[in-house]
């Protein structure tokens, strides 16, 4: 890197500071991934989710003292035995027999890695080389930060989605309903394959990179067509195998989960010592929402749960405690099974189409305007290993109009790229599925062509030279488990960028969200 | 069939009246019964007094991925009466859930 410019050493200070956290992130996450726990937060939730339900049809938030009954009472039909055995079975399991229950860390949609939710590379502000074959069911909203392939720095922000789901959300069918709706109707299914997608340039603006939704910043149309995804595991052509699992090893499990049900949870023994412990739970629960005001995104409510689940009373019987590990040890079994049928999915092929309209950036005289341009991308995604993903990119640039001042060809740029993304560790606490990834990209540039000068408070056009670049990038992508959060560290280097013929050596960090996860939450 | 104290699961059903339990309606999710202790198939079944005072049936439901899924139980009895609907809605990052129906012979 031979610009001597601050921000090139602002660059090669965030390379070595990034180059430091993929080193420790990666042996973080390996050391995370062999650790074994229980882990309740998923029927903690569950049960905060259900109540949050409940209580909305009866009480106005926030609540008063006056609302202190009917929401002890809520909470009181709500965590009945017979409606959260497996709770209470996977409870006991966590004191009895922790090792052998190891709660899978299912967040499944969480550690796909084929779903590309920020821009594509030739944005501004893109920390991905290689663009990925899905696209968020809902709403994808990307933030991400840094530059790769030319010298403009800026910010990014991209909104994706398929229409469908779009319509259906606004008109108040919650995710479940919807895909629902969407299975029955063949229209639907096939108009389900398509999304589309804006991305806007807040650095068009001019001014502090503020995203104002304006026209100025709407740099990029997108639209994505599915030719290939099977990679839904509700997909009617995983039912043979989640009959097997029906049939077999989840039958064992729900024989089991009836034995802790039926002959303790149940048992008047037991009672006498749960029907306590359920009081005190109880005014935990309901304290709880009474001094925070709410049910859903209370640290109160939910430490509460978590202590008394943790506290829940053991049977004294010695034969018990044998019944409930043998619980614990067919839900390992249960759930080894299911993750092998999420595993094989996440292996099928996706083959996908991409056409992306970039505005060019508008000129500011006497520098000529910019035209804009069309992008063909075919993206090709397979698993070569498990729980990874190997993705080809095939893409050519044009202009949509002959460019004015320089005699360029209409053909801008010609694009190869691939990606491997390797999961590094699937069950950090509070994390998830951490993917390291390499990526590497080949562009042609077949005649010197414009494009967007290097400061960001001045538009108009630069000068691309034509040649041959290459670029190799390492990206660590950490997730904020259950948030539809991420957070990519990438390291990219370069033989040089498309302004300036000198390599380039560049970090970037960016933060993307899935509203995939959030809606599902929001509107189950 | 009768629903008692206005939950679903805690029914009550005269001896010989046939109970039909039907999955209505499921997304992303498969089901397993267990009747008495025993694995079940599904469908219906009598009550039958002779057999045990209480009828037990634990409704197995595994989800097929994080989020988004969900089924529902309808509960029926051959002599008319309520009608059983309990719904098990999935938490994101919930694989599994249950419930156990009991059913007491009234006569």
């Amino acid at each position: 890197m031979l610009q001597c410019t601050p921000s090139s050493y602002l660059n090669r200070a965030v390379a070595k500071a990034l180059c430091l956290a993929l080193l420790v992130c990666g042996e973080a996450a390996l050391a995370f991934s062999q650790a074994t726990a229980t882990d309740l937060t998923p029927q903690r939730n569950a049960v905060v989710n259900e109540l949050d339900r409940q209580l909305a049809a009866k009480v106005t938030m926030p609540p008063t003292e006056a609302d202190r009954t009917t929401i002890r009472n809520e909470a009181k039909f709500l965590l009945r035995i017979q409606n959260k055995p497996a709770l209470y079975a996977v409870a006991l399991s966590a004191q009895v027999a922790k090792d052998p229950v190891n709660k899978f860390k299912a967040d499944v949609d969480e550690a796909r890695v084929d779903k590309q939710v920020g821009s594509a590379s030739s944005s501004t502000g893109s920390t991905s080389l290689t663009s990925k074959g899905s696209v968020p069911a809902i709403l994808g909203f990307a933030v991400e930060n840094g530059a790769l392939e030319t010298s403009t720095s800026g910010t990014s922000i991209t909104f994706t989605g398929r229409p469908v789901q779009i319509i259906q959300a606004l008109q108040d069918i919650g995710w479940t309903d919807s895909y629902k709706v969407i299975e029955k109707n063949l229209g639907l299914g096939f108009l389900n394959r398509f999304a589309l997608g804006v991305t806007f340039d807040t650095s068009r603006t001019g001014q502090n990179s503020t995203f104002t939704g304006n026209a100025n910043q709407l740099s990029d149309f997108k639209f994505h067509v599915d030719i290939i995804n099977h990679r839904d595991p509700r997909d009617k052509r995983y039912d043979n195998k989640w009959d097997g699992l029906r049939i077999g090893v989840a039958q064992e499990m729900a024989n089991k989960l009836f034995r802790v049900t039926n002959d303790i949870l149940m048992s008047d023994a037991y009672q006498a010592l749960f029907n306590p412990w359920l009081d005190t739970t109880l005014d935990n629960i309901t304290d709880a929402i009474l001094q925070n005001g709410s049910v859903r995104n209370n640290d109160a409510l939910n430490k509460a749960l978590d202590d008394r689940l943790a506290a829940i009373p053991l049977p004294a019987n010695p034969a018990d405690l044998a019944t409930i590990t043998t619980f614990a040890q067919s839900t390992e079994k249960m759930l080894a099974a299911r993750k092998n049928i999420l595993d094989f999915v996440g292996t099928a092929p996706i083959f996908t189409f991409d056409y992306t309209l970039h505005r060019a950036t508008p000129g500011v005289a006497p520098q000529p305007a910019l035209p804009d341009t069309s992008n063909f991308k075919l993206i090709f995604e397979f698993a070569p290993i498990k729980g990874g993903s190997f993705t080809s990119n095939g893409a050519v640039t044009i202009f949509n109009s002959q460019p004015q001042t320089i005699a360029a060809n209409r053909i801008r740029d010609a694009q190869f790229s691939s990606q491997l993304d390797v999961p590094v560790a699937k069950s950090i606490p509070k994390i998830g599925n951490v993917v390291l990834s390499f990526a590497g990209k080949y562009e042609f540039i077949p005649d010197d062509v414009l494009t967007p000068a290097t400061n960001n408070t001045i538009f108009g056009p630069g000068l691309a030279l034509r040649g041959n670049i290459g670029l190799g990038q390492a990206k660590l992508t950490i997730p904020v488990k259950g948030s539809g959060v991420k957070i990519p560290l990438s390291l990219t280097v370069s033989n040089r960028t498309e302004l300036i013929k000198e390599n380039d050596v560049r970090g970037n960090i960016g933060i993307t969200f899935d509203l995939d996860s959030i809606i599902g939450r929001l509107k189950p | 069939m009768q629903i008692r104290n206005g939950d679903e699961l805690d029914l009550a059903g005269n001896d010989g009246e046939n109970i039909t339990v039907k999955i209505t309606q499921a997304v992303g999710a498969v089901n397993n019964f267990v009747l008495n202790g025993q694995s079940w198939l599904g469908g219906t079944f009598k009550l039958d007094k002779t057999v045990a005072p209480v009828f037990k049936l634990l409704v197995q439901t595994v989800y097929k991925s994080d989020s988004g899924n969900s089924c529902e139980i309808t509960v029926t009895g051959s002599g008319g009466g309520d009608t059983s609907v309990h719904d098990e809605i999935q938490s994101p990052g919930e694989t599994f859930d249950a419930a156990m129906y009991t059913f007491v012979i009234l006569k």
